[in-house]
C-alpha cells in the first residue's frame, strides 16, 4: 500500500518500513509532501505507533529505508541510522510529555536551545512561539499547573518551535477528555495549515483524520489496507474497522452483474450493474425496519434480530444480528411504533439507490 | 477544580480500606524498638553533665572537624563517580550490567575487616598501587586524610550508586526520548533532563552516603591520634599481613560476593521484565 508519491525533486519524506512490534511485523510504504498531512488510522495495537517510532528513530527498522528531503535517515541495506537528536524533528506525544521541572516558556525553548541557539536567543523564539499560538499567559507556569488540554497545546508549540523538517504526533487528542480534545483538535488544525514540513499524526479516531489530514492511510494487523483522501476513506471503506469507525454499515460479496452474492447466501441488489469481488457501504440511517416481511419496492430485505440498542445523537443505533449484519438508525417515535426489544426478530430493508459498491 | 477535587481525595482518611490490622502493627512498632532501644540506651547513659566540656575539648573538635571535611570530600567524589556509574547502569544496555552492579554492592556486605585489609594491600606502602606510588613520589597514602577519604569513598560508593539508580530508574525514560527528539545529544539530555528529573533521588542518596560516613569515621575519632588512621582496624594488621588469613578472607569475599549477585540477577531479570 503505497501513499502519493513524492515531488519530482525529492522534497518531503519518502520512507519504506518493514519493523517488529512485538511479535508481529509492521510493514508501510508512507510519502508525505511538503506541508501536507498524513494520518495513520487504526486500531490500537495494530503497529501505527511503530511506524512513527521508526520515522522518530526511536525504534530500528529490520527491513527498508526513511528518506527525508533527500537525505537517508535509516537504511537498512547501507546500515544507516541517524541519531534522534539529529533528525531535526518535532514531536507531538500522546500525554504531552512536558518537562516536569522546567517552565512552559523553557520547555518551547529547548528545541532551540538545542539547535545551537543561546538561553536568551532561544527564550525569545520560544517567547514568540507562544504569542503565536496564544499562550503567553502561561509562559511562567509550570505543566502541572495547567490542563490536560493546554498542557497538550503547549506540547504542540515545542514540537512547532524546534522548526522540524518532520512533524510527527503520536494520538495527540487520546488522553484527552471529549471537550480538551475538540479544543487541541481545532489548535492543531489551525495551526498545521502553517508548517511547511511534512506531517505524520498517528490516530484511532476517523474525526482527527477527517478533519486535520490530506490524506488516510488505514494500518491494519501492521499492514497498510487503504489509502487515499479522507471523503474517499469515509465514504468507501475497504475494511470493517474503518467502516465501524466512519459509522457505516459494510458488506463484502462477489457480483455477477444483476446481484451480488453476499456471504450465506444472501444476495444483494446493487445500484448499477457491479463484476467481481466487491464491497457495498450504506449509511445506518438507510435502513428501513419492518416487523413483518415487506412487499413493499426495496428489493434488498434481510431477516435479522435486534442484538443491542444505544442512542447516537438524536436516533437510536440498533445491532442487528443475522446472515446480514447490520447497524440501523431509527428514531425513538418509530421504534416505538415498531415495538420491538432486544431479541426480537425484525426484517431490514434498503433501497439500492442508498448503497455505495465499489471494486474490493 | 478537578486538581482540589484530586488533592482532597488524596488527603482523605483511607478509610475505605480498613483499619490498619495489629499483625503488621506489632512488629511494626517491634522494629522500631529493635532500631531505638540501643540509641536511647546511649543517650541515658552519655555523660550530660560534661558533655559540652568533652565535645568542646581539643582533641574531640579536631577529630569531628576531621570526620566532617573527610565525609564531605568524600561525598563529592562519590557524586562525580558514582552518579555516571549509575547512569550507565539505569540506562545502557551493555554486555555484563548485572556482573557489574554486583560488583558495586561488594563493599556493602564485606566483613569490615576484610575491607580494611583489602584497602590496605591495595593502597598500603607495600600494596599493589600503594608500592609504585610510594617509589614514584615518596608519598605514603596510609595514615593521611587521603587514605580516610579513599575508604569512607569505598565504603559510601555502593549506597550513592545504588540509591542513584533507583532514583533515575523510576524517572520515566521517555522524558529521555522526547528530549532527544527535541535535539537534545545524550549528554545535555542527561545535564539538563534525567539530572533535573532524579535530583531528590540523587540528593537523598548523596545524604545517606554522606551519614553513613559521617557514622564510620566516627569510632576513629575518639582521639586525634587514631582518627588519623585510614580504617583503624587495619592496622593490627598493616606491616606485614599474616599469610594464612588471606585465603581465608578471599574466600569469605567471594562467597558474599556470589550470593548478592545471584540476588542482583534475579532482581534484576524481574526489573527489565517489567
Amino acid at each position: 500500500m503505497t501513499t502519493a508519491p513524492p515531488e519530482p525533486n525529492g522534497k518531503g519524506l519518502d520512507a519504506d518500513i518493514t519493523a517488529r512490534r512485538g511479535d508481529f511485523e509492521v510493514h508501510a510504504e508512507i510519502r508525505v509532501r511538503p506541508g501536507q498531512v498524513l494520518a495513520l488510522l487504526g486500531p490500537n495495537g495494530a503497529g501505527k505507533s511503530t511506524l512513527l517510532r521508526v520515522l522518530g528513530g526511536l525504534t530500528p527498522l529490520t527491513a527498508g529505508y526513511v528518506r527525508l528531503d533527500g537525505r537517508a535517515l535509516d537504511d537498512a541495506a547501507a546500515g544507516v541510522r541517524v541519531p534522534v537528536a539529529e533528525r531535526r524533528l518535532g514531536t507531538v506525544f500522546q500525554d504531552g510529555m512536558l518537562f516536569p521541572h522546567l517552565t512552559v516558556l523553557d520547555n518551547v525553548a529547548f528545541g532551540p536551545r538545542h539547535a545551537g541557539r543561546t538561553k536568551r536567543e532561544a527564550r525569545a523564539v520560544a517567547a514568540e512561539w507562544l504569542e503565536r499560538t496564544e499562550l503567553t499567559e502561561f509562559s511562567d507556569r509550570r505543566p502541572s499547573a495547567l490542563s490536560g488540554g493546554q498542557q497538550q497545546r503547549v506540547a504542540v508549540t515545542r514540537a512547532l518551535a524546534t522548526d522540524p523538517d518532520l512533524l510527527l504526533l503520536d494520538e495527540p487528542m487520546s488522553a484527552l477528555d471529549a471537550s480538551a480534545a475538540v479544543a487541541v483538535r481545532r489548535f492543531l488544525s489551525r495551526h498545521l495549515a502553517s508548517v511547511e514540513a511534512p506531517s505524520v499524526l498517528v490516530t484511532h479516531q476517523a474525526l482527527d483524520a477527517l478533519e486535520l489530514a490530506d490524506h488516510v492511510l488505514v494500518i491494519e494487523h501492521g499492514i497498510g489496507v487503504q489509502e487515499g483522501p479522507p471523503a474517499d476513506v469515509a465514504r468507501r471503506p475497504r475494511s470493517s474497522h474503518v467502516a465501524a469507525l466512519m459509522g457505516l454499515n459494510l458488506l463484502r460479496g462477489r457480483a455477477d452483474g444483476e446481484t451480488v452474492r453476499l456471504a450465506g447466501d444472501s444476495t444483494l441488489v446493487p445500484p448499477g450493474r457491479a463484476d467481481g469481488d466487491v464491497f457495498a457501504s450504506f449509511r445506518p440511517s438507510a435502513v428501513t425496519l419492518y416487523t413483518e416481511r415487506p412487499h413493499a419496492s426495496a428489493r434488498n430485505v434481510w431477516p435479522g434480530r435486534v442484538d443491542g440498542i444505544a442512542p447516537h445523537g438524536d436516533v437510536l443505533r440498533l445491532h442487528l444480528d443475522g446472515p446480514v449484519p447490520l447497524l440501523a438508525d431509527v428514531t425513538p417515535a418509530a421504534l416505538a411504533d415498531l415495538n420491538v426489544g432486544e431479541g426480537d426478530p425484525v426484517w431490514a430493508s434498503v433501497k439500492a439507490t442508498e448503497i455505495d459498491v465499489y471494486p474490493a | 477544580m478537578s486538581r482540589t477535587l484530586e488533592r482532597s481525595a488524596a488527603q482523605a482518611p483511607p478509610a475505605a480500606v480498613g483499619r490498619v490490622p495489629l499483625l503488621i502493627l506489632i512488629p511494626a512498632f517491634g522494629a522500631l524498638a529493635v532500631l531505638l532501644l540501643p540509641l536511647i540506651g546511649l543517650f541515658v547513659r552519655a555523660p550530660w553533665s560534661d558533655l559540652v566540656e568533652h565535645l568542646t575539648s581539643t582533641g574531640v573538635t579536631t577529630a569531628l572537624r576531621l570526620s566532617l571535611t573527610t565525609a564531605t570530600i568524600s561525598m563529592v567524589v562519590c557524586l562525580i563517580l558514582g552518579t555516571p556509574l549509575a547512569w550507565l547502569l539505569a540506562r545502557v544496555d551493555f554486555r555484563g550490567r548485572q556482573f557489574v552492579r554486583a560488583l558495586v554492592t561488594v563493599p556493602l556486605v564485606l566483613p569490615p575487616v576484610v575491607g580494611g585489609i583489602a584497602l590496605l594491600t591495595t593502597f598500603g606502602r607495600a600494596g599493589v598501587l600503594g608500592k609504585p606510588i610510594y617509589e614514584a613520589f615518596g608519598y605514603q597514602v596510609t595514615f593521611t586524610t587521603t587514605a580516610v577519604v579513599i575508604a569512607q569513598t569505598f565504603v559510601a560508593l555502593p549506597f550513592l550508586v545504588l540509591a542513584v539508580e533507583g532514583a533515575l530508574r523510576s524517572t520515566d525514560r521517555r522524558y529521555d526520548e522526547v528530549a532527544a527528539s527535541l535535539g537534545a545529544s545524550r549528554w545535555w539530555t542527561f545535564v539538563r533532563v534525567t539530572l533535573p528529573l532524579a535530583g531528590p533521588g540523587i540528593i537523598s542518596g548523596a545524604v545517606l552516603a554522606w551519614a553513613r560516613r559521617s557514622a564510620s569515621s566516627a569510632p576513629r575519632s575518639r582521639s586525634p591520634a587514631t582518627s588519623r588512621a585510614p580504617p583503624a582496624r587495619c592496622r593490627w594488621r598493616s606491616t606485614t599481613p599474616t599469610r594464612p588469613t588471606h585465603p581465608a578472607r578471599s574466600s569469605s569475599v567471594c562467597c558474599c560476593w556470589r550470593s548478592v549477585w545471584g540476588c542482583w540477577r534475579r532482581c534484576g531479570s524481574v526489573g527489565s521484565a517489567g
